[in-house]
């Protein structure tokens, strides 16, 4: 019994400690869920739905109109409701959703939009589709303001389902003849028909940039070896990089990528910190002045969009095409720019968002960079060297990842490939602590590299190294939080958190000095 | 699909080869079958995909015969337009063709037509336009060049006009005319069906009128109506002005009053009626359509509306007015108001008295004036009399 004592009163105060704890945590929970702004906003239906998912680009041509002269306000109503009338007519193609079709269609022409719907729906067919592009011709605008003709040259894209099984997909450029009558303050498609199509290619400006021959790069006439490193700085590393875009510190880091011995880096465009499909105009100006900054150090620069990106669905591809659009077609004469990567590892999204529904993606958005800057290379920079010719009609060259064993690389470079390939990340990371078994060293880092370069060397590729520095603060969206994982990531740079130089650093520069 | 299409490009060798049987231009709903030849006679499944006019249709069937035939039954074969129609065979596109889809002409149409602006003005710079296409009983516009009729009737002459339809539509300009009224628009396409409006023509702008007015008696008895009246308002063409036109008529007072009052037009005339007011005074009046026209001005008198009276000074200090007559000799109305106004150097009093009997009576003794000559001021409908008073 006197032996037992001692043991009830650790119990007691063990048992008193634990609930407590647990009281603590439940009242705190509690507080906070008390506490915590109701997501009003998420309930209502959101006002100008359509504007957040669906902007696809119009262009306007008044100069044959006949009739009454248009005005400007009514004429961004006229284009708001039409295009209106395309989102809802697909919404009611995919999910035989109904709603909107009586603001943006007079009765006749629901009528057979919704007998044609039902027809599909009967063969148990369903489309998911969006335009990508319409230019629009005034024809005719009546006098009293009530009616208009136009012709609408409408680039369009649809996967069609059957059972909900895919079938096929395709482009569809169509001309339309529409009219719209203004009914109860809303213009209203009265007929739209299909007419013969007339096709005009894109003008195509070229400057001087980077070319492909063969399976070369070119530039100036000379074969092109891309050497090349990717960037953030050591303190900024993925999302803080464009919110504390410092020039000065760009500027010194170039002057050491420079004399490293490279010519290229590879950056990442963050799609919704650079503003989705609205630009932010302060990252775009950064942009500017980081190709600038690399043109002044004749660097070359890999930009790699859509990075942190999942909006794959076809619904939503106007907002990628205002996105790649805004980029593109600013920089399209930029001297500076190697490539766009459109996209950073695809492939590790084929599991959660479809691997069809990502490659017509990316099948769509290359096509329509390449509307947009006809003149800069482009490419996809996969993850693994098993998807390295995916979509090759689409791409410029290759580009793909590689962090397994160096002689495992060998066997993908062997392959005669009809465009320029180019290992767009490697390297190894110099990770160790006492929780981690699959520690590396320094040394190994550089061993590692050291036989990278070797392969490169013998099958003359280009490439680009992961990466400069080692980082200090690596948000959690990169690799999540367990501290091994974070770690590993933290110290793939060539130059350490001291900015001391690795040893791998000096194998590099060595390296690219003599390679050509 | 891109990638589909180019396989299925270089494997055309493997493809059955097929022939699109069916015309290149068909009459909307009138479609039997869209029919293929297959140069196989195995029971292969193809599959036919049709873009038309509100999207993508799918439709599979199976050779026999070396032919393949589908069916027509969706609403879509109703529908003129371009249709695009590509024929797989598994993954691979067999053919692609184009069918254009006419509407049925063969029966007189339905003329669907819109008219705009309803109301212009005389004078023949405004129009209102017409708009007409015409339709075949599937709602599918006839083609371009088909030929409109316009008519427009007004009163005892007609204009016609045809117009060839473009792009969905024709349309023409009917100018007014110099008179205003109701014209009737029809639109029809070889007088088969027809289509009416009713537009209407309003007077151009009204030119300068004139005023005159109407009244019982030209006393200021605060009662009698005063009507102010236009006359008959007529724009530059001759056209009475609109019914409702609204005239807007000002007064003057001499006592630098400004009065406005409002009245709308019937017949093209528009009047006002106002009270007379309660003591003599002259009234100048104008009227004026804003913007447009206005109106000479014409000055009205209002004379006093009582007979000068007597004023009594009695023994007992009262002060006894009348008897005050109004313009027709009768005593004015019991309770007609009078000012009383007794004046001295550094004296002013003022007193509101009320007549009954054409009478009224001021007991100034028990107002408590101090002695002395005071002057002693009665109005009463404008007309005023005086006396001069000892306060003993």
């Amino acid at each position: 019994m006197r032996r037992s004592k001692p043991l009830y009163f650790l119990y007691l105060a063990i048992s008193f400690l634990a609930i407590s704890l647990l009281l603590f945590i439940v009242f705190s929970r509690l507080i906070a869920y008390f506490k915590t702004a109701d997501q009003v906003a998420g309930r209502f239906y959101a006002l100008g739905q359509k504007a957040v998912n669906y902007r696809p680009v119009f262009q306007w041509d008044l100069d044959l109109a006949a009739g009454r002269q248009m005005e400007e306000q009514t004429l961004e109503k006229i284009t708001d409701h039409y295009l209106s009338s395309y989102y809802y007519h697909n919404k009611l193609l995919a999910y035989g959703n109904k709603v909107g079709l009586k603001d943006h269609f007079t009765d006749r022409s629901r009528a057979k939009v919704l007998q044609a719907a039902a027809d599909m729906s009967q063969e148990g067919q369903k489309t998911h589709s969006t335009t990508i592009s319409h230019d629009l011709t005034l024809d005719f605008y009546s006098e009293d303001g009530t009616l208009v003709v136009f012709k609408d040259r409408v680039t369009s894209y649809f996967q069609l389902y059957q059972e909900d099984e895919f079938i096929l997909s395709d482009y569809d450029t169509a001309q339309y003849d529409v009219m719209l009558l203004l009914e109860d303050n809303f213009w209203r498609v009265r007929h739209k028909i299909r007419s013969d199509i007339l096709v005009e290619p894109g003008v195509k400006v070229k400057s001087p940039c980077i070319e492909v021959r063969g399976d070369q790069f070119v530039y100036d006439d000379k074969p092109f070896t891309s050497k090349g490193i990717n960037y953030y700085p050591a303190k900024f590393p993925w999302d803080k990089f464009w919110v504390n875009f410092d020039l000065e510190l760009l500027k010194k880091d170039f002057n050491i990528i420079r004399s490293a011995g490279f010519n290229t880096v590879r950056i990442f465009i963050p799609y919704e910190q650079f503003g989705g499909p609205d630009l932010n105009p302060t990252h775009l100006d950064n942009l500017e002045r980081l190709l600038d900054t690399a043109q002044e150090y004749d660097l070359k620069v890999i930009v790699t969009l859509f990075d942190f990106f999942l909006g794959y669905q076809t619904e939503n591809w106007t907002l990628a095409d205002r996105h790649v659009e805004g980029i593109t077609s600013r920089f399209k004469t930029h001297d500076a720019i190697f490539a766009w990567d459109v996209k950073n590892e695809p492939d590790l999204d084929f599991d959660t968002a479809g691997k069809n529904e990502v490659k017509e993606w990316l099948s769509f958005i290359l096509k329509r960079i390449k509307g947009f800057d006809p003149n800069h290379l482009l490419t996809i920079g996969w993850s693994s060297p098993e998807f390295i010719t995916e979509l090759h009609e689409d791409v410029d060259y290759y580009s793909f990842h590689f962090y397994r064993d160096p002689t495992e690389l060998v066997p993908y470079l062997e392959i005669d490939y009809d465009k320029p390939l180019l290992l767009e990340e490697t390297g190894q990371h110099s990770y160790s602590a006492w929780f981690y078994p699959f520690r590396k060293t320094r040394k190994d880092q550089a061993q590692y590299l050291s036989e990278i370069t070797g392969i490169i060397r013998t099958h003359n590729i280009s490439y680009a190294l992961w990466t400069l520095y080692d980082f200090k603060n690596i948000p959690d969206n990169v690799v999540g939080t367990l501290p091994w994982r974070k770690g590993i990531q933290e110290n793939f740079g060539l130059i350490d958190k001291r900015n001391r130089r690795k040893k791998a650093f000096d194998l590099v520069k060595e390296f690219n000095l003599g390679y050509e | 699909m891109t990638g589909i299409l180019m396989v299925a490009f270089w494997n055309t060798q493997a493809s059955p080869r097929v022939k699109l049987l069916s015309k290149d231009t068909l009459v909307a709903g009138q479609v039997e079958e869209i029919l293929y030849q297959v140069d196989r006679d195995e029971p292969l499944s193809l599959r036919l995909v049709v873009l038309h006019n509100f999207g993508v249709y799918s439709q599979k069937a199976t050779v026999n015969n070396c032919m393949v035939s589908f069916k027509t039954s969706s609403v879509i074969w109703d529908h003129s337009g371009r249709f695009e129609l590509t024929l797989y065979y598994q993954d691979k596109v067999l053919s692609k063709n184009i069918i254009t889809m006419v509407p049925g002409t063969s029966y007189a149409p339905e003329v669907e037509a819109y008219c705009g602006p309803k109301q212009i003005l005389a004078g023949g710079e405004d129009f209102t336009m017409v708009i007409g296409s015409s339709l075949d009983s599937l709602d599918n516009p006839w083609p371009v060049g088909t030929e409109i009729t316009y008519r427009y009737v007004f009163k005892s002459h007609a204009k016609l006009r045809t117009a060839k339809t473009k792009v969905l539509h024709s349309y023409v300009r009917f100018y007014s005319d110099n008179e205003s009224g109701t014209p009737v628009i029809s639109v029809a396409k070889d007088n088969s069906s027809r289509n009416e409006f009713d537009i209407t023509i309003y007077p151009n702008h009204p030119k300068s009128f004139k005023l005159s007015y109407d009244r019982a008696h030209p006393y200021a008895d605060g009662k009698q109506i005063t009507t102010i009246v236009t006359n008959e308002i007529i724009d530059t063409l001759g056209n009475r002005i609109a019914d409702g036109s609204m005239v807007y008529f000002e007064i003057n007072t001499s006592y630098g009053e400004i009065m406005q009052a409002m009245g709308t037009t019937v017949g093209g005339i528009a009047d006002i009626t106002l009270p007379a007011p309660a003591k003599a005074m002259d009234w100048s009046v104008r009227a004026y359509i804003e913007d447009y026209s206005q109106s000479n001005t014409i000055s009205i008198p209002y004379l006093p509306s009582v007979k000068p009276f007597a004023i009594q000074w009695t023994k007992d200090q009262q002060l006894i007015i009348g008897p005050v007559t109004g313009f027709l000799q009768q005593y004015v109305p019991n309770y007609t108001e009078m000012e009383v106004m007794i004046c001295a150097d550094h004296t002013e009093v003022t007193r509101t008295i009320y007549s009954r009997e054409g009478m009224a009576f001021l007991d100034v003794g028990e107002m408590g004036l101090e002695k002395g000559t005071y002057t002693v001021t009665v109005g009463c409908g404008g007309q005023i009399k005086g006396k001069t008073i000892m306060i003993k």
